[in-house]
């Protein structure tokens, strides 16, 4: 059997924190704090939604083997 | 002021032609006489083509009309938008390489092969399919319903609901019957090529009209400080519920599993779904902006006429600015091929379940006999279109009640896909039939349980992902038992 992402715990669990670090939790006491005009809380998610993308497809290239079909 | 409507009556033929030319040139292609060429393509989708007819197929009508209501209503919350169209692409990582492999050795056609080969077990395949036919006839009527309502909108009323919903299913039938998946393919191509252009080009427009993101949020801080407010704890269950449903339940549509089988290279797809991770940054980020200008220019719209606030918008940029007349009719255009490539496969997928999985397996026709049941297959379009605009242009349900259901059924069989290609059928330790049925059972309970007692949504979480909750809890604790 080739090589699967989900077959890297390390990389699974990144995975996992990251998609649950993109929903807002640790602003939703209610911190109203503004960066460079946009909500801290909007940056914070836009931030790991980049991170999720990224680390999605670094798995595809990294741990997707190719195992013959080119 | 000018035309919109005419435009787009203009623009929209001149659309439908070109549809119909490239349905004609995917004919001119076509090689084989099988089922395996007019439902993938021979499995010979390059990169671009591949990249484009995911992209358009993922990104429905209800992506570009649907969502910037939902933001209108929701606020800069509904960002969530973003991440649960990139938790799609997350999604298929779960079980895509192996089952890419699976179906390169098993030549297989739909997602039921798979099933069918993995358990061999007759009431999976047949609740399987069952739940797959179920999900499409929904999405494609859900579709068909909103091309209907687009077309007549966008036209200004010239062209009656019935006859955007005969017409536009008409040009999907005329293009599909003649090439089959190259056809929906290559139309998906210029389909996405015009939803890209299309993005773009509204966000620059908004960009000019609004101001920057950071101005647009003080603008709406200043008329609705609680749309851009942090989210409450609800809100954030609600964000990660999407994620996990559109997560699980998004790869498993039967279009998208059939672009993996369609892909002509492993390599093409990988950088195919690598690209696709990114893309929600763009298309559903400019979505969202569309929905936030809709709070400043429009403020104090109901829910239900906040569904139209990108018409709204768009009939604002073109009032304010003339010169931006013809990118805003691609912008339309791009509403409407939104509908169309979603429409198409849909179609083609469904022709498929039941040209393989239903009359030939009812027809005790082996895979070699089957392969030669395209006549069938070109006969299952056409009933099957027939019979859903027939539906269509008498709605027993609203668009609404259509979208509910849809995913909390499809997300069930996620178990069958994600811990069914972990293990060969023959290895020691794999999850077997029963294990999954028992899931999909307890799964389907919780799930439709919840939803007919009135409780779609629990303390922000979905029935559907509550039910895939229970589905895999029982999975694991069946397989367990069994291994007791």
């Amino acid at each position: 059997m080739s090589d699967e992402p989900r077959r890297h715990p390390v990389y699974m669990a990144l995975l996992g924190l990251c998609a649950l670090a993109t929903s807002p939790y640790p602003f939703a006491a209610g911190s109203g704090r503004e960066l460079a005009g946009l909500p801290l809380w909007l940056w914070w998610s836009v931030g790991c939604t980049i991170a999720l993308s990224a680390l999605i497809a670094w798995g595809i290239h990294r741990y997707w083997g190719s195992d013959g079909d080119a | 002021m000018p035309d919109l409507a005419r435009g787009f009556l203009v623009a929209g033929a001149v659309y439908g032609v070109l549809l119909l030319t490239l349905g004609a040139l995917s004919r001119m292609r076509r090689g084989r006489d099988t089922l395996s060429d007019f439902y993938l393509a021979d499995r010979s989708l390059g990169l671009v083509v591949l990249l484009l007819t995911l992209f358009a197929t993922q990104y429905s009508g209800n992506s570009l009309s649907g969502f910037p209501g939902q933001t209108y209503r929701e606020g800069l919350a509904y960002y969530m938008a973003v991440t649960f169209m990139v938790a799609i692409v997350g999604g298929y990582l779960l079980f895509a390489p192996r089952l890419r492999q699976m179906a390169q050795e098993g030549s297989y056609l739909t997602p039921s092969d798979y099933l069918r080969e993995r358990f061999g077990s007759p009431a999976l395949e047949g609740v399987g399919t069952a739940i797959l036919i179920v999900t499409l006839v929904n999405f494609l009527l859900a579709q068909l319903m909103a091309m209907g309502h687009a077309i007549s909108g966008l036209s200004g009323g010239r062209i009656p609901y019935a006859w955007g919903v005969i017409g536009g299913g008409t040009v999907i039938l005329a293009y599909e019957l003649a090439g089959g998946m190259r056809a929906v393919a290559w139309t998906d191509a210029l389909q996405g090529v015009i939803l890209v252009a299309g993005l773009l080009l509204a966000a620059a427009l908004l960009y000019r009209i609004v101001g920057s993101p950071a101005e647009l949020i003080s603008a709406i801080a200043a008329v609705a400080p609680e749309k851009v407010a942090p989210p409450g704890w609800r809100t954030c269950n609600l964000w990660l519920s999407n994620f996990l449903l559109l997560g699980l339940g998004g790869p498993l549509y039967p279009q998208a599993i059939q672009r993996i089988y369609a892909a002509r290279s492993l390599r093409d797809l990988r950088r195919a779904l690598m690209t696709m991770a990114f893309l929600p940054h763009v298309a559903i980020t400019t979505v969202v902006f569309v929905g936030l200008a809709g709070l400043v220019l429009f403020p104090g719209l109901s829910g239900t006429e906040a569904d139209g606030i990108t018409f709204r918008v768009l009939a604002h940029v073109v009032a304010v600015e003339p010169l931006a007349y013809l990118p805003v009719l691609l912008v339309l255009l791009a509403v409407a091929a939104a509908i169309m490539s979603t429409a198409d496969s849909c179609l083609l997928s469904l022709s498929s379940l039941l040209t393989r999985d239903v009359a030939a397996r009812l027809g005790g026709l082996d895979g070699r006999r089957a392969e030669r049941l395209t006549g069938l297959g070109s006969l299952s379009s056409i009933l099957v279109m027939v019979a859903l605009v027939a539906v269509a242009l008498r709605p027993v349900v609203t668009l609404w009640d259509l979208l509910v259901l849809k995913f909390e059924i499809l997300i069930q069989l996620s178990p069958a896909f994600v811990l069914g290609t972990l293990h060969r059928a023959d290895e020691p330790g794999a999850f077997s039939a029963r294990d999954v049925l028992a899931g999909l059972g307890a799964g389907l309970l919780v799930a439709l349980g919840l939803t007919f007692t009135g409780h779609r949504v629990l303390w922000g979480f979905h029935a559907g992902t509550l039910g895939v909750t229970a589905n895999y809890l029982s999975v694991v604790i069946f397989r367990r038992a069994r291994f007791r």
